[in-house]
Parts: structure tokens; C-alpha cells; sequence
């Protein structure tokens, strides 16, 4: 294996993956002083990079706040949907529906009954007027 | 990242305080990996905060056999990954997966420096990732600093894993170019002591 050749597996031997290429590129680099140079080269860099997940950035002061409050309000538009929702489902329940049907029902006959002695005393009514008109 | 099992469990009962306590112990953490990925603090902020709204939901069903901080880091970079497309939409670049490696042109490269403590190389080597392409940039972010597998980087970025090896080598070569070879042949040119920094073109 050539220099040239070795430098393009380099950076994927350091993952220590094997691959078909690692024989071949250990036999090199226990020649050549160059291309191990490039090999340590990559191990710095990987344990740079690595370390570099430690290495936090101070995010600007108001992103706390803000996302606290962020959050806040998303609760509680979640509890209001929450709400909305169990109002909803508790009218779609045959149960509840059955009970408001009900109601309605009784609503209705109490209308009814009020309708039906409204127009009863209406008769009535006209029926003295009739009776004045006779009289 | 340091979130203590207790206040995950009281997030998980739906606890808002736990919450609060969650953000103060993370934020930190997370808005730096957002920010390592979108390459821009307004973004980043916003992928930050869009985060823990999305965990607000889905905290329950993290069941703790990742780490959390494996787990909150898996929702920044989704977050962060949805941030991206929807830029390069917004500009009309090159969707995320189709980036290509000859369409970037390398920026000339920063100031080098020969002995460089444990926080100037951080800040070298996050400004030297600063520079690759974001599609590139988000695989060695994703496997090289914070451990992804590449199954689950190609994952992210909506590549196969093979294309994810192959931009993470490319990434890793161009890294080392910036960082490793250019710092001693800069000390070379100007010596040990400041001075121009300036000289050589290839
Ligand atoms: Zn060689």
C-alpha cells in the first residue's frame, strides 16, 4: 500500500471497524513514520472532539425564562383542550346521552303541558267571549 | 448532564415544577448541541425551547434504558435536524441529505494557535465545525462528539448508513487538515512569538 492509498483509510481505521483494508494499512504504517503521524493526528482529533461534548455554551440569559414560559403556557392550553375534550366525550357518552335525551324529553313534555293549558285556557276565553258577545 | 432519576420520574407524573427543574439542569447541555448543529444562536434557541416542548409530551414514555441525556440528546437533534430543512427551504439550498461534498468550498482557515489549553481548542475545533457543511457538520457531530450510532445519525439526516460513514470520513479529513496540520507549519512561518499572522497559499 501506498501513502496516498493509506491516507483515504485513515479515517475510518480509527473506528477500528477491521474492514478489508486494515491488514494492508497496518502493514504500512508499521513502515512509514509519515503515515503514522497522520494516524495520531486522528486520534487527537477524535479525543478532541469527544471531549468537546463536555465543553458547553453558555446559551444567552432571556432562553430560560423564555422557554419556562414557554412551557407554562403550553400546560395550560393543554388542561383547556383537556377540559373541552372531557366535555365533549362526556356528551358523546350513549350513557350521558341517554340522561340528556331524557331531559330533553321531560323538558319537552313540561313545554308540552304548558302549551297544552295555555291553549286550554285560551278556549276557555274565547268561549266566555263568545258567550258575552251572546249574551 | 446531570438530571437526577427523581425529578425525570416527577416530570413523568406531570409535576411542572420537576419540569422547570429539568430545563434549568439541561438547558445548558442542549442549547450547545443545537447550537453545534444549526451553526446559529437564533436557532439554535429556538431548537432548544422547541425541544422541551416536544419532551413536555413525550417525557412519558421514556423508559430509561438509554441514558436520558442519550435520549434528550436524540430529541435536540431531531429538532434541530426538522430547524435545518426547513432553512435550506426557506433559501433554497440543497436539501440535508443531498448535500455534496464538491459543492463546499472550503473557508480559509482561522487563526491557528500552537499550544492551545483544553477551552481554546473547544472554541477552535467548534469553529472549525462551523465551517463544514451543515449536512456533513451534524454526522461528526453527532457520532464524534456526542456518540450516535451511525445507524441512528444516517437516521437523523434521512441518509443510509453507508452515506453517513462516508461524510463522516470526509468531515474527519477536513477537520484535521484545519486543525492538526496547519497549526505547526503556521508556528513554523511565524515562529514562537506573535507577529502578521499571514503568508502561505498552497
Ligand atoms: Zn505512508
Amino acid at each position: 500500500m501506498e501513502c496516498r492509498e493509506a491516507a483515504q483509510h485513515i479515517p475510518s481505521y480509527i473506528d477500528q471497524s477491521g474492514g478489508p483494508a486494515a491488514s494492508a494499512l497496518d502493514a504500512h504504517l508499521r513502515t512509514c513514520d509519515r503515515c503514522r503521524g497522520e494516524l495520531d493526528a486522528y486520534r487527537d482529533l477524535q479525543g478532541a472532539l469527544a471531549a468537546l461534548a463536555t465543553q458547553t455554551i453558555e446559551p444567552p440569559a432571556w432562553l430560560l425564562p423564555a422557554t419556562i414560559d414557554a412551557v407554562r403556557s403550553r400546560v395550560r392550553l393543554r388542561r383547556h383542550v383537556a377540559a373541552a375534550r372531557e366535555v365533549r366525550d362526556r356528551l358523546a357518552d350513549p350513557r350521558v346521552a341517554a340522561a340528556g335525551g331524557a331531559a330533553i324529553l321531560l323538558a319537552g313534555l313540561a313545554t308540552g303541558a304548558v302549551l297544552i293549558r295555555g291553549r286550554r285556557r285560551r278556549r276557555l276565553v274565547s268561549g266566555l267571549r263568545t258567550a258575552a258577545v251572546h249574551a | 448532564m446531570d438530571v437526577p432519576t427523581e425529578v425525570i420520574e416527577r416530570c413523568q407524573q406531570g409535576d411542572p415544577l420537576a419540569f422547570e427543574e429539568l430545563i434549568r439542569l439541561s438547558q445548558r447541555d442542549v442549547y450547545s448541541l443545537a447550537l453545534r448543529l444549526t451553526g446559529n444562536p437564533d436557532d439554535a434557541a429556538e431548537v432548544a425551547q422547541e425541544t422541551y416542548l416536544r419532551l413536555l409530551r413525550s417525557i412519558k414514555t421514556f423508559r430509561g434504558e438509554a441514558k436520558f441525556s442519550t435520549w434528550l440528546y436524540r430529541v435536540t437533534s431531531s429538532v434541530a435536524m426538522t430547524s435545518l430543512r426547513k432553512r435550506a427551504r426557506r433559501r433554497h439550498e440543497v436539501p440535508l441529505e443531498n448535500e455534496q461534498w464538491q459543492d463546499w468550498h472550503a473557508p480559509a482557515s482561522g487563526d491557528p494557535g500552537a499550544e492551545l489549553d483544553r477551552r481554546q481548542l473547544a472554541e477552535r475545533l467548534d469553529s472549525a465545525l462551523l465551517t463544514l457543511p451543515a449536512g456533513y457538520r451534524a454526522v461528526v457531530v453527532m457520532r464524534d462528539v456526542y456518540g450516535f450510532s451511525l445507524a441512528e445519525v444516517g437516521n437523523q439526516l434521512g441518509i443510509s448508513e453507508g452515506a453517513a460513514k462516508v461524510r463522516l470520513h470526509r468531515a474527519r479529513q477536513k477537520l484535521k487538515e484545519m486543525l492538526v496540520e496547519e497549526a505547526p507549519a503556521q508556528a513554523r512561518a511565524t515562529g514562537p512569538g506573535k507577529g502578521p499572522s499571514k503568508g502561505e497559499e498552497e
